[in-house]
C-alpha cells in the first residue's frame, strides 16, 4: 500500500469511528427505593474526569493513567513518557534515555530525572540511571498511572530528582480480579508472554503476581559509517556496513506486591540481554557486543495512624543492580567488564496536622549503598557510600486562598559531604477552578560510582568529583474550564552549575570533572479534556531553549516538542481507537550537526471490555513510515542513528475470573 | 497467517454481547449519600430541614436535585449548594470530591468534631479525613469507613453499613 492510500485509509477510518462514537443515553429511576445491597451490586458508567495528581502539589503534574496506557497501545514506560509534555527519550540501540526540560545529553546515563515505583527510588548505584525501556523493572499492564512532576524534587527525595520525578503507581491485585494471560506479537521478530494474577483475599489481604518474557530478534542494521569500500580493514567483520543479528533483545521479568491492612510489600526483578549493533566504545563492527542488565528491589511499607493528627510511615528497602558488558576487540579480543551495586535504606516520614492550619511532613532517610563495585580487565575497584537525610516541609493554609509551601531537606553523604536544598513555593487559588503557583528550588544529583571511579585505560577515574547542582524558578497556572477540561501552562527557568561532564585529557583519555553549566528557559501548555462519551483529548506544546557552558545550544535538546492525543470508542463502545501524534524539533548533535525535525504519528484499536474474557489491541507505530533519526551518544562513531520506520504491535489478553 | 488477518479474527470474536444497562455514577453516588444519611444516627433530632450540602462547582451537579425533599431523619432533605468552607457548619452531611474542593483540610477543620456526616469522593487517599468516602471500584460504586471521626463528632453508623463497607478502619 503506498503512502497516499495509507493516509486516506486512516482517515476514513478516523471518520467512521468518530461518527460511530457516541454518549449512551443515561436512564434514571428511583435508585434511592432500592435496598443499599443491591446498589453495591449494580455497574456504574464512570463519568470523565481529569485525573488529579497524587503527588507534591507545588508542581504541575501530568497523569498518563492505566486506560491511556491500553488506548494508544504503550508497551514500555519510554513509549508513555513520550507522550507526556516536555519530555522525549533517545535511542541508542542499548538503552532508551529520557530528556526533559530541555535536558538530554547523550551518553549521560543518568536520566536526571528520578524514577520511582510506589515510593521506591529505582535508580542505580552505578550509573544513576532511571530505567525506562525493556531493562526496566515494571511491565505497563501492571501500571495504575504514571505521574511526570516536573521540576526539582530533591527539597523530597534529595538525590537524582534533578529535573523531575516520575512517579509509578503499581494497580492492585483486585484490579485484575483473577488471572490474565497475555500474548504479543511485534515487528523485527519481537514476541512476548506474560501471566499476571491478581486479587483481593477473604481476610482483606491484595495479592498480585506478575511474570512475564520478552524475546526480539531485531534488524539488520546498515551504519554508513563503517563502509569499507577500499577494504582497509583486514578484517572481513565490516560486512558493507551491516550489523547482522546484533539487535537482539531479552527480557524476563517478575514482580509481587502483597497488602495486608497497613502493611505494603512489594519485589520486582528484571533480566535483560540486549545485542548492540552500533560498534559502541571502539568494539570489532558486525561481532559480538552484548549488554546484560539485571535490576531487582523488594520493599516494605508500613502506615500507622499515632493519634488523629499524627500519621506515621514507614519504608524500608533492598535493591541491587548488575551490569555484565561484553565486546570483541580487533586488538585484545573479547572484552568483559561487569559492575555490581547492592543497597538498602530505611525511611520514616510523619506527617503531622496537629497545628492549625498546618499540614508538616518531616522525617528522616538513612541509605547504605554497600557495594558499588566496577571490575574490568583493566582494573577492579570496591566502594560504598552512607546517605543520612532529614526533612522537613510546611504546608501553610492562610487562608481558603493562599497556601505556603516551604521545606528544606539536608542530605550528608559520606564521600561528598553535605547539601541542604530548599524549596519555597506560593499558590494561589485565584477560584475553585484557577490555581496561580510560584516556586523556587534547589537540587542535586551526587556522581555516579560510573563517573567517579570506573576506568578501560581511556576513561580515567576521578576521585575528587562532587555533585552537581540546579536551581529553578517556576510560575504555574491551572485552570479548570470544567471537571472535564484543564489548561496547565508553565513557565521556567533552570541554571545547572558543576555538571558532571566527559572530558578528554589528551588524544587517549578523558574523565569526568564538575566543568559544565547550562541554563534553560521554558514554557509548556498542556490542554486535558474529556467527554462522558468516553472521549479524551490531551495535547501539549513546549518550547525550551537551553545554552551550555560554551554559549552553544545544547546537544539533543529539541527547543520544540508538540503532543497530541485523541483517543475515542466507536462501534457502540465495542472498539476504541487511540490517535497520537509526536513532534520533536530539530535538535544539535555531539558532531555540531543539526537533525532535521519529525512527526511521528501512532495509531491504536484495543477492544473496550474483554468479550468471554478476551482483549486485543493493534498498534501502528510510525504510521507514515517517516524516516527520523536520534542523536548518537559519547562511545560511539556514529553521529546520529536511524531509528524504526513503521512498525507494527498486537497483544490477546485472556483474562480468567 | 499475517497479523492483520488475526486482528481481525480476534475483532470478530468480540462480538457484542448483552450487559445489564449501568446507571450513570452520580447517579449512584447520590443514592449513595441518601443511604448514608438512613443509616446514620445523629447526636440530636434535626429540626426543619436536613441540610445536605455540596459545593457549587461540584460535578455531581444535577445528580442531586432527585434527592430534594425526600424524607429523612424525620426531616425533609434539602440540598444545599455551599461556596465556601465556612458555610459547612450548618450542613448535616456534608459531601465534597477532589475536583469540587480546593482545600480539603481547611474544610475539615472548618467542621472538625461537629455532628456532620462527612463524605467525600475519589479521596487522594481513602484516609483524606472524611468519614466515609466512595470510590469506583471495578465499575461499582464501593465505600470505606472511618469509624474515629465519626465517633469523635457522636455520630452512630449503623452496624449494617459497616458491614457492607469495604473497609472500615
Amino acid at each position: 500500500m503506498n503512502k497516499q492510500r495509507l493516509i486516506h485509509a486512516i482517515v476514513a477510518g478516523v471518520l467512521l469511528s468518530a461518527a460511530y462514537a457516541r454518549a449512551d443515553a443515561g436512564k434514571t429511576s428511583d435508585l434511592t427505593v432500592l435496598p443499599f445491597e443491591q446498589l453495591l451490586g449494580m455497574e456504574v458508567t464512570t463519568a470523565a474526569k481529569i485525573a488529579r495528581q497524587v503527588t507534591d502539589e507545588p508542581s504541575a503534574v501530568t497523569v498518563v493513567t492505566a486506560d491511556d496506557i491500553r488506548a494508544y497501545g504503550y508497551h514500555s514506560l519510554a513509549d508513555i513518557l513520550n507522550s507526556i509534555r516536555g519530555l522525549y527519550t533517545t535511542y541508542d540501540r542499548a538503552f532508551q534515555y529520557l530528556g526533559g526540560r530541555g535536558f538530554g545529553r547523550p551518553g549521560d546515563f543518568a536520566g536526571r530525572i528520578l524514577l520511582m515505583i510506589d515510593g521506591y527510588a529505582t535508580n542505580d548505584n552505578i550509573y544513576n540511571q532511571s530505567y525506562i525501556d525493556n531493562s526496566g523493572l515494571i511491565d505497563v499492564e501492571l501500571i495504575d498511572r504514571v505521574e511526570y512532576v516536573p521540576g526539582t524534587g530533591s527539597v523530597a527525595y534529595g538525590n537524582n530528582a534533578y529535573f523531575g520525578i516520575i512517579n509509578i503507581i503499581t494497580k492492585k491485585g483486585r484490579d485484575f480480579g483473577g488471572t490474565q494471560f497475555s500474548a504479543e506479537g511485534m515487528s523485527y521478530g519481537g514476541k512476548k508472554g506474560r501471566a499476571t494474577y491478581g486479587n483481593r483475599l477473604q481476610n482483606g489481604a491484595d495479592v498480585l503476581l506478575s511474570f512475564s518474557w520478552l524475546d526480539s530478534d531485531g534488524q539488520n542494521l546498515f551504519f554508513p559509517e563503517f563502509l569499507d569500500p577500499a577494504n582497509e580493514n583486514p578484517n572481513v567483520a565490516s560486512n558493507h556496513a551491516v550489523a547482522r543479528h546484533l539487535d537482539y533483545e531479552e527480557s524476563k521479568r517478575v514482580f509481587g506486591k502483597l497488602q495486608y491492612e497497613n502493611l505494603t510489600l512489594e519485589a520486582a526483578y528484571v533480566d535483560r540481554r540486549k545485542g548492540i549493533p552500533t560498534a559502541s566504545y571502539g568494539v570489532e563492527f558486525n561481532a559480538y557486543n552484548q549488554y546484560w542488565d539485571n535490576n531487582g528491589f523488594v520493599s516494605a511499607k508500613y502506615d500507622l495512624d499515632l493519634g488523629a493528627k499524627l500519621k506515621s510511615s514507614t519504608h524500608a528497602y533492598y535493591g541491587n543492580y548488575l551490569d555484565r558488558g561484553a565486546g570483541m576487540y580487533l586488538v585484545g579480543g573479547m572484552w568483559r567488564e561487569h559492575n555490581l551495586g547492592q543497597w538498602w535504606g530505611i525511611d520514616q516520614k510523619f506527617v503531622s496536622t496537629a497545628f492549625e492550619d498546618h499540614t508538616l511532613v518531616f522525617g528522616a532517610e538513612y541509605r547504605d549503598d554497600f557495594q558499588m563495585d566496577l571490575h574490568d580487565p583493566v582494573a577492579t575497584s570496591s566502594h560504598s557510600r552512607q546517605t543520612i537525610s532529614a526533612y522537613l516541609q510546611d504546608e501553610i493554609s492562610l487562608t481558603d486562598q493562599w497556601r505556603l509551601n516551604l521545606g528544606a531537606r539536608y542530605d550528608y553523604a559520606s564521600d561528598l559531604g553535605s547539601e541542604v536544598n530548599p524549596r519555597i513555593a506560593v499558590m494561589y487559588a485565584l477560584q475553585p477552578q484557577t490555581m496561580l503557583k510560584v516556586a523556587y528550588s534547589t537540587a542535586f544529583r551526587m556522581p555516579a560510582t560510573y563517573e567517579k571511579y570506573y576506568t578501560d585505560g581511556e576513561q580515567l577515574p576521578n576521585n575528587r568529583l562532587q555533585s552537581e547542582y540546579v536551581t529553578t524558578t517556576e510560575l504555574i497556572l491551572q485552570h479548570d474550564f470544567t471537571p472535564q477540561t484543564r489548561l496547565i501552562s508553565s513557565l521556567y527557568h533552570y541554571r545547572t552549575h558543576d555538571l558532571i561532564t566527559d572530558v578528554d585529557i589528551d588524544a587517549n583519555t578523558n574523565h569526568f570533572i564538575n566543568v559544565g553549566s547550562s541554563h534553560t528557559t521554558g514554557i509548556e501548555m498542556e490542554l486535558e479534556r474529556k467527554w462522558d462519551n468516553g472521549v479524551r483529548l490531551r495535547a501539549s506544546y513546549s518550547h525550551q531553549d537551553s545554552i551550555d557552558q560554551n554559549n552553544q545550544w545544547m546537544v539533543n535538546s529539541p527547543r520544540n516538542l508538540g503532543k497530541f492525543n485523541l483517543t475515542f470508542p466507536f462501534m457502540q463502545h465495542w472498539l476504541r481507537s487511540g490517535l497520537e501524534l509526536q513532534y520533536t524539533g530539530s535538535r544539535r548533535t555531539k558532531g555540531n550537526n543539526e537533525l532535521g525535525s519529525y512527526t511521528l504519528a501512532n495509531l491504536t484499536f484495543t477492544t473496550e471490555r474483554p468479550v468471554y474474557g478476551l482483549g486485543a489491541s493493534l498498534s501502528l507505530r510510525n504510521v507514515f513510515d517517516r524516516n527520523y533519526a536520534a542523536v548518537a551518544p559519547d562511545g560511539l562513531t556514529q553521529d546520529s542513528l536511524p531509528m524504526d520506520g513503521r512498525n507494527v504491535w498486537l497483544q490477546l489478553t485472556y483474562d480468567l475470573k | 497467517m499475517t497479523l492483520p488477518r488475526l486482528t481481525l479474527i480476534a475483532l470478530t470474536l468480540a462480538s457484542p454481547a448483552v450487559l445489564a444497562d449501568p446507571v450513570p455514577e452520580y447517579e449512584m453516588k447520590a443514592a449513595f449519600l441518601y443511604n448514608f444519611a438512613s443509616f446514620t444516627e445523629w447526636p440530636e433530632p434535626i429540626a426543619g430541614n436536613f441540610n445536605l450540602c455540596v459545593f457549587s462547582n461540584d460535578p455531581i451537579g444535577n445528580a442531586l436535585s432527585s434527592l430534594e425533599g425526600k424524607p429523612i431523619q424525620n426531616a425533609r432533605l434539602s440540598v444545599l449548594r455551599i461556596t465556601e468552607t465556612a458555610q459547612a457548619r450548618q450542613c448535616q452531611l456534608l459531601y465534597w470530591s477532589d475536583s469540587g474542593v480546593v482545600n480539603v483540610r481547611r474544610l475539615l477543620q472548618n467542621v472538625a468534631d461537629l455532628p456532620i456526616l462527612t463524605v467525600s469522593a475519589d479521596g487522594e487517599s481513602e484516609r483524606a479525613g472524611a468519614m466515609i468516602n466512595m470510590t469506583v471500584e471495578n465499575n461499582k460504586l464501593a465505600f470505606s469507613v472511618d469509624v474515629e471521626p465519626a465517633h469523635r463528632a457522636r455520630l452512630n453508623l449503623s452496624s449494617k453499613m459497616l458491614r457492607l463497607a469495604y473497609r472500615v478502619y
